[in-house]
């Protein structure tokens, strides 16, 4: 391995730590909104998740970001640095607005523009690029899907239990339970979205062969860096998804964090890298949903698809604006 | 009278069908299954606000006949 790859990889680990900083403050949202633990203890919950998510999930989704965005044999260190730097700026740029937006899809963003920048559109896989496009407007629907079905059902089922503190405690135990699992999901979907970035870096290096699986040491460091992330995340964007989008209860966040986590978990067995944050914000609104339609607050919700929608050329064109001067690394 | 909220889950149930097409053939399974979803809530909350707004003429009805009897 070169320094120049050395030094790649550190930009992405850097992008991971930006990655746990800027959006694992989502999956301690809704349990720091609704009193469950303390913001430090919410925290160091969700990191650990978010670092023990390698043990369990396998590395579909970094596949998919290695092979499925930008034609292996056009992907140059100049072209991965470029599209880091892209989704790193669009991403300092949100957190600093309090913008909730996706750091995955400000990565593919990156990586498309720098590639666009190297080669032309030629460079662009569409069949993966179709795939990710898809799932940025279904990922949300399916978690508002599922968390106004599992809010509904818990209603259902205790709606006639009448010792409301014990249930109220009861639910904030559970809480604990899916914020686990929300993290899980984060650790699982975000982190491999920097070791698809690493492991595209190394097959084009020629580090490893291009059918290679993704390293253990690569994994392991992802997971530590947006683990890392976690533990020193901003609170802007906790105060949006908590408290902006819809006042929640216990039930609600266990609700939410639920589907977000099953949404999560099914995208990540599938090789599909979908926001984290897209999927939270939708479960919310579904939770939202449930009491009805005006205790969603749709300003907020609008602010945040117009930041969705923006990420993707945004990044595209920060990153494709960096490849410029970059072109000697290739 | 149905509210907003059943037309909101028939335009979720709508998005899910308009992707369909654009969706890998392996995955449009999930479409199906959350257009199916976006459906069964749309017709439920329709059917529970449709009978939650006839019970309310009914107990209008009767109090105005009871004010009427007094």
């Amino acid at each position: 391995m070169n320094i120049t790859v050395v030094a790649i990889i550190a930009v992405a680990l850097a992008f991971d730590f930006f990655n746990g900083f800027h959006d694992a403050a989502n999956s301690i949202a809704t349990v720091v909104s609704t009193r469950v633990l303390s913001p430090r203890l919410a925290v160091a919950w969700a990191a650990f998740f978010n670092f023990a998510a390698f043990l369990i999930f396998g590395t579909a989704v970094a596949s998919t970001i290695a092979k499925d965005v930008v034609v292996q044999d056009l992907l140059t260190n100049g072209v991965i640095f470029a599209g880091l730097i892209g989704a790193i700026v669009w991403d300092i740029i949100t957190w600093y607005l309090g913008l909730p937006t996706s750091s995955s899809h400000a990565l593919v963003g990156g990586m498309a523009g720098a590639a666009v920048a190297s080669a032309g559109w030629k460079a662009l896989v569409s069949a993966g690029l179709q795939k990710i496009a898809v799932f940025i407007v279904l990922s949300p629907i399916l978690g508002l899907l599922l968390a106004f079905t599992i809010q509904v059902a818990v209603f259902w089922m205790f709606h006639r239990y009448e010792k409301v503190n014990k249930l109220n405690r009861g639910f904030r135990k559970m809480q604990l339970v899916s914020a686990a699992a929300f993290s899980l999901g984060h650790g699982a979907n975000d982190a491999q979205k920097t070791m698809g970035v690493i492991l595209a870096l190394l097959i084009a290096n020629d580090v490893v062969g291009q059918t290679a699986s993704v390293p253990l040491w690569v994994v392991l460091s992802a997971h530590t860096a947006i683990g890392l992330g976690t533990l020193l995340g901003g609170w802007r964007i906790v105060h949006t998804m908590g408290s902006k989008i819809t006042k929640l209860n216990p039930v609600g966040g266990m609700s939410a964090e639920l589907a977000a986590a099953g949404t999560l978990f099914f995208t990540a067995h599938a090789g599909i890298p979908v926001s984290t944050t897209h999927t939270i914000t939708g479960a919310i609104v579904g939770v939202g949903t449930t009491q009805r339609l005006a205790a969603v607050r749709w300003g907020v919700a609008g602010r945040v698809v117009w930041a969705w929608v923006l990420t993707i050329p945004g990044a595209f064109i920060v990153a494709w604006l960096c490849y410029l001067p970059l072109r000697g690394l290739s | 009278m149905i509210g907003r909220r059943p037309f909101f889950f028939a335009f979720l149930a709508g998005i899910a069908l308009i992707l369909l097409p654009v969706t890998p053939s392996e995955f449009r399974v999930l479409n199906v299954f959350m257009a199916g979803l976006a459906l069964f809530w749309s017709i439920t909350l329709a059917i529970e606000e449709l009978s939650g707004a006839k019970d309310a003429k009914a107990r209008k009805a009767a109090e105005r006949g009871q004010t009427q009897e007094r």
